[in-house]
């Protein structure tokens, strides 16, 4: 069933709001998530429990919203929408257009100018709505959608308009049309005064009446649709008011709404222009002549307005009209918006999902004047892309980092992404300007893979210190040496910063790409171990389509392989070698918008000085630009003077020749081949031939630990089902959002059994009584706390008969994942045993390793069904 | 026709001629694209600028902009939600009349409205102010640059309820808007807003001035140590709140900065709506 519909305006004021149960606050999410971030080319959104579905209507800046429960399938909802749109603009078009009109002022005597009160809309809605379900119950089971009835409805009135749909639809549509006709006849009658005037002046005068009339001539149309001869039927019962009593002006009026000669012969040339809209791919050559006419009408008058009759004649109109933008008229200049973005490096998706965006968000807006519709879609894209690049959260990681200072941790970060894109380049300049600020710094040299890889931090460390060698800061680096497990590494490091009080660590890790399953899962080893404050992924600016590809997969590796429920993700971005890229920035583009994480800086040249934050008005200008020829180009000169290091370039060996100064270094140095690249990839071969003292890192005693680690956490879980009794353990997963931070329950509260059926949580600052109430409320416990006076008091519900089968069934699932846990670290053990072999481990040890793990993992894997058994007997029997 | 000046003497007149005729096209010309361009449409709205009677409402989400611009410009708060666009009224401001307000609210079918009455005579200015709700969201932050050279004065509103957990939030954004470029030229004045102080959670004035100050203290020093931003041809003025090696205080500003209490819910906002009166 509908939960809410609401209408509220672009500015934020609900207008009007029906809502069948409490109220959702999830509205909020899907206006934060969706329409301002431009993702408004899609169809529908899921939070939480709800689903949502919209619709906009532009040249008011109105959206309608309607919620439902999510795992219902409401088919209806789209045509709810639409008709009810349609009904409120029309019935309602006058006091929208007041409120649209920003000279009223509010006068509190006359109460004018104040804002319109929407209440009776509420009877019109319950019918709209009865008539929509009900013809939903007799319809038996629902036929596939077309896809003109999906996207179409969403996207505009317009494009629903020409959608050919089925003769039920449209009958049942009319007889909506014609209820409501009769309802505001009905009422017409009532206020008749007020009503004739208002629809005479709305048929008088178009020109003024602009926008709003052809909206309520376009409802009009769809009951007078008579080109298929099947509606003539419908058309006679609606235009038949013998029934009724109405005054024969106020008849008139609806007549002459009903049948609209001008606008019919518009229908089919809209009909005609839908192939086109959808089936961009097809059609091409027509598409370009469309685009061709269209410039002419759009671009060239203009521009010839001083002279040519045509000009004034536009120039008068200019003055006196405004325009609607229909998708015929947005159409070519989005096709050609599409092409320009796609022409300065983005991702060809983004471009379309921006473009479908940018079309719901215009469609049926006016423009005036000479703006032609690919000036408005100029502008429409230029706040678009604003908004997208816009950071949501803070970059200031500075002030992360003086956070992390009070809590006496180190500040981790980790970098991450493909190979050769400049991962210990930019670390190094994030450290270097972190340095600056007289921060003490640990780098921790995660990447054992590539051979040289060490060295070349080594090598930035000593040019680092011989740099700052009068500030405060302190650099140093913590290496293990190669073919070791990085996580196990990023571990020692951060903890090795603890004891020795540094400030910051910045994790190396090595370069993979992203569809290497085996170095992905290790990735996400390396985060969900280490848990680093940032994970940044550092990619190319060069990249095209490839930068979604890589977000979106590196995204996914550290949620599935992480094991953890709630997995990290990317927490923003480094974009390197943007000075090599001219103007085409797109890539900063389709990587904000895949995942809605910030730029944290670029890289802009070859010392540790280029490192700049990106200006987000700079990219949005550069995507827009549109001849690239007269670009002034974005060139970063090396100042004079500057130290040049040799920062990118992979290196296998250094071998520092002259050292005058310590701030002129020059190394003579061999770079990696492709040839040597490859052998690299050859697991650790390549080490163990240059370095004889291979060491195999396979530990027993790590999987033990990791599959024991996966077991606590399973009874973590148990415990956490409630069994009907007080237990503080229940409240341990309790996590409390605090403004920006995470704190367990524990940390903020003491919690303590006050009787069998009653939990007792004292808050130690009362200030967040209101959090961990909340937070109690939504852990999915299944618990109803009280708040009582500076404490929470949590009662624990006794339990049905259901409720304990659902509980055994729950433990079960629990169970069943904890195993699969087990298993997957067994596999790992497993290639990982393998692989040492290759490099030359024995067989023998080899076997043996193998029936150790196997061992375990029995061990484990029957410690489970025991644990499941126990909690099991435990749920049933108490 | 050749190089001008060889053949003056046959052709002078002609050329001449020419010339002042392709120059009055030309003039012609210029005239009508200057005049057809789509700016100058809004001729009137930079004269209508310089008299500033434009007050902003800024804050962050969910402080309650919409429901005091709403409360403002209508009469009544309805409900709201996080604005796409900001919203712009005209307003002539009257003198709240806070007893009866609390008795002015309206079960209206399923909604409480909240609609506030005015004392009639007592207009405190006479002609209408121009208020700009400014929407809060952080991705739409940057629509504050597009009216602070218009702004007369501006009201940050802050939730009293929440600030005390997001303060660094809450610090930043009012950090954006005491560096902005036009409100540190025009050195305009600051009204805070302290709203919600109905609910429980709420903290007093003195102890959000506290909060705010000590973070910008925090935040002027991170941001000034981050690094320059590409393309540093525009012009970027680097700008440092306060003194040198003293905490920040809001007296050290420019602009002037007060602080009042105000509960949209109920409809107190008596100090603000005559701060707003007194500020243009």
């Amino acid at each position: 069933m509908l939960d809410v519909f609401t209408i509220l305006t672009k500015g934020g004021l609900v207008l009007w709001s029906k809502e069948y149960v409490s109220t959702v606050d999830s509205l909020d999410y899907l206006i934060q998530d969706v329409l301002i971030e431009e993702r408004a080319g899609a169809n529908s959104y899921v939070h939480d429990a709800y689903a949502f579905q919209w619709t906009l209507a532009n040249e008011h800046e109105l959206v309608f919203v309607a919620a439902y429960s999510k795992i219902l399938q409401l088919p209806y909802i789209d045509e709810l929408l639409k008709t009810t749109k349609r009904h409120f603009l029309s019935k309602y078009a006058s006091e929208i257009k007041a409120l649209g009109q920003r000279s009223a002022v509010y006068d509190p005597e006359s109460g004018e100018g104040g804002l319109p009160t929407f209440d009776g809309f509420e009877e019109d809605f319950g019918l709209i709505l009865a008539q929509l379900e009900d013809k939903q119950s007799h319809k038996g089971p629902k036929k596939p959608r077309k896809f003109e009835q999906t996207k179409k409805f969403q996207s505009s009135l317009q494009g629903s308009k020409q959608a050919p749909s089925g003769d039920t639809d449209a009958i049942d549509e009319d007889n909506i049309a014609k209820n409501l006709e009769e309802l505001s006849l009905r009422r017409s009658h009532r206020l008749a005064g007020k009503k004739k005037s208002s629809s005479a002046k709305g048929s008088a005068d178009t020109s003024e009446n602009d926008s709003d009339a052809p909206k309520k001539k376009k409802g009009a149309k769809k009951e007078a649709r008579t080109w298929e001869g099947k509606i003539t039927k419908g058309d006679l019962q609606a235009l038949d008011y013998s029934a009724g009593t109405a005054d024969p002006d106020a008849e008139g009026a609806e007549i002459s709404r009903l049948v609209d000669e001008s606008k019919m012969g518009n229908k089919t040339r809209d009909g005609f222009y839908e192939v086109q809209d959808f089936d961009i791919g097809s059609s091409k050559e027509e598409e370009e002549e469309e685009e061709e006419e269209e410039e002419s009408e759009d671009e060239v008058r203009p521009s010839t307005s001083g002279t040519s009759k045509g000009g004034m004649f536009s120039f008068l109109r200019g003055i006196t009209g405004q325009r609607e933008l229909t998708p015929e008229l947005l159409d070519p200049a989005l096709a050609k918006m599409k092409e320009h973005l796609i022409n300065k490096n983005v991702a060809a998706d983004i471009a379309e999902q921006l473009c479908a965006s940018a079309k719901s968000n215009l469609t049926g807006k006016s423009i005036r004047g000479f703006k032609s519709a690919s000036s408005a879609v100029r502008d429409g894209m230029e706040i678009a892309l604003r908004r997208i690049l816009t950071p949501r959260t803070s970059t200031d990681l500075l002030r992360d980092i003086s956070q992390a200072r009070l809590q006496k941790r180190p500040y981790t970060i980790s970098f991450i992404g493909v190979n050769g894109v400049g991962k210990s380049t930019n670390l190094s300049k994030v450290c270097f300007w972190l340095l600056q600020n007289n921060l003490k710094i640990l780098i921790a040299a995660c990447d054992t893979f590539r051979s040289g890889a060490v060295e070349q931090l080594r090598t930035h460390v000593r040019s680092l210190r011989a740099v700052t060698s009068q500030g405060h800061g302190e650099v140093d680096l913590f290496e293990r040496g190669y073919g070791k497990d990085s996580a196990g590494i990023a571990k020692d490091a951060i903890s090795y910063a603890k004891a020795n009080r540094y400030d910051v660590v910045l994790i190396d890790t090595a370069g993979r790409m992203q569809d290497n399953e085996p170095l992905m899962r290790a990735l996400a080893k390396l985060v969900a171990v280490n848990n680093p404050d940032k994970i940044i992924f550092v990619g190319e600016a060069l990249v095209g389509n490839e930068a979604v590809d890589q977000l979106t997969k590196f995204n996914q590796a550290l949620r599935d392989f992480s094991g953890m429920s709630q997995p990290r993700q990317i927490d923003g971005m480094i974009l390197t070698k943007f000075d090599t890229i001219d103007d085409k920035v797109g890539a900063a583009l389709s990587m904000t918008y895949t995942t809605g994480k910030p730029i944290y800086f670029v890289g802009t040249g070859q010392t540790y000085t280029d490192l700049k934050n990106l200006r987000v008005e700079h990219v949005v200008k550069s995507l827009l630009r549109l001849s690239v020829g007269l670009a002034t180009k974005l060139v970063y000169p090396l100042r004079p003077g500057a130290v040049v290091l040799p920062l990118a370039c992979k290196v296998r060996s250094w071998q520092p020749v002259v050292q005058s100064t310590p701030t002129a270094i020059s190394w003579s140095r061999s770079f990696a081949s492709k040839k040597g690249k490859e052998e690299a990839k050859k697991g650790g071969k390549k080490a163990t031939e240059e370095d004889k003292t291979v060491e195999f890192t396979f530990n027993v005693d790590e999987i033990t630990s990791r599959m024991s680690d996966s077991v606590d956490r399973l009874k973590k879980e148990f415990a956490n089902m409630q069994i009907g009794r007080a237990s503080p353990a229940i409240l341990d997963s309790v996590h409390v959002q605090i403004g920006s931070s995470r704190m367990s329950l524990r940390d903020i509260a003491q919690i303590t059994i006050k009787d069998p059926q009653n939990l007792l949580v004292i808050v130690h600052d009362a200030e967040y009584l209101a959090e961990v109430d909340k937070a109690i409320r939504n852990a999915g416990l299944n618990l109803n706390p009280v708040v009582d006076g500076r404490a929470v008091r949590v009662p624990i519900p006794k339990q049905t008969k259901e409720f304990r089968d659902k509980m055994v069934k729950a433990a079960g699932k629990s169970a069943e994942a904890s195993k699969t846990r087990i298993r997957s670290i067994r596999q790992d053990a497993m290639k990982d045993i393998k692989r040492e072999v290759k490099l030359g481990r024995s067989q023998n040890e080899g076997s043996k390793l193998e029936t150790q793990v196997q061992a375990l993992h029995d061990k484990w894997i029957k410690q489970i069904d025991q644990l499941l058994k126990a909690k099991s007997n435990e749920i049933t029997s108490l | 026709m050749q190089i001008l000046g060889v053949e003056v003497d046959d052709n002078y007149l002609t050329t001449r001629h020419i010339l002042l005729a392709s120059i009055a096209i030309g003039v012609i010309w210029a005239l009508a694209l200057v005049l057809s361009h789509p700016s100058l449409r809004w001729i009137p709205s930079p004269v209508r600028r310089q008299m500033s009677n434009t007050i902003l409402l800024v804050g962050n989400s969910q402080s309650g902009k919409t429901s005091l611009f709403s409360l403002l410009t209508y009469g009544k708060a309805v409900e709201t939600r996080t604005s796409m666009k900001e919203n712009e009224g005209n307003v002539i401001l009257r003198d709240p009349e806070d007893v009866r307000i609390a008795a002015g609210r309206v079960h209206d079918s399923m909604h409480l409205y909240l609609t506030i009455r005015f004392r009639q005579q007592h207009t405190l200015r006479t002609s209408a102010i121009h208020l700009v709700d400014v929407p809060g969201h952080e991705k739409l932050r940057f629509k504050l640059a597009d009216f602070t050279p218009i702004a007369g004065g501006v009201v940050f509103i802050v939730d009293s309820a929440t600030v005390s957990r997001n303060a660094r939030s809450v610090a930043e954004h009012l950090y954006e808007l005491l560096t902005d470029k036009n409100i540190l030229k025009r050195s305009t004045e600051i009204c805070i807003a302290c709203n919600k102080v109905d609910l429980p959670g709420a903290i007093p004035l003195d102890r959000i001035r506290h909060h705010l100050e000590e973070e910008i203290t925090r935040l002027r020093q991170t941001r000034t140590a981050s690094l320059e931003h590409q393309d540093t041809d525009a012009e970027e003025i680097d700008v440092f709140l306060g003194y040198e090696g003293q905490d920040f205080s809001f007296d050290h500003l420019e602009s002037a900065v007060t602080f009042h209490t105000m509960s949209v819910e109920n409809g107190n906002m008596r100090d603000v709506v005559h701060w707003m009166a007194d500020a243009l």
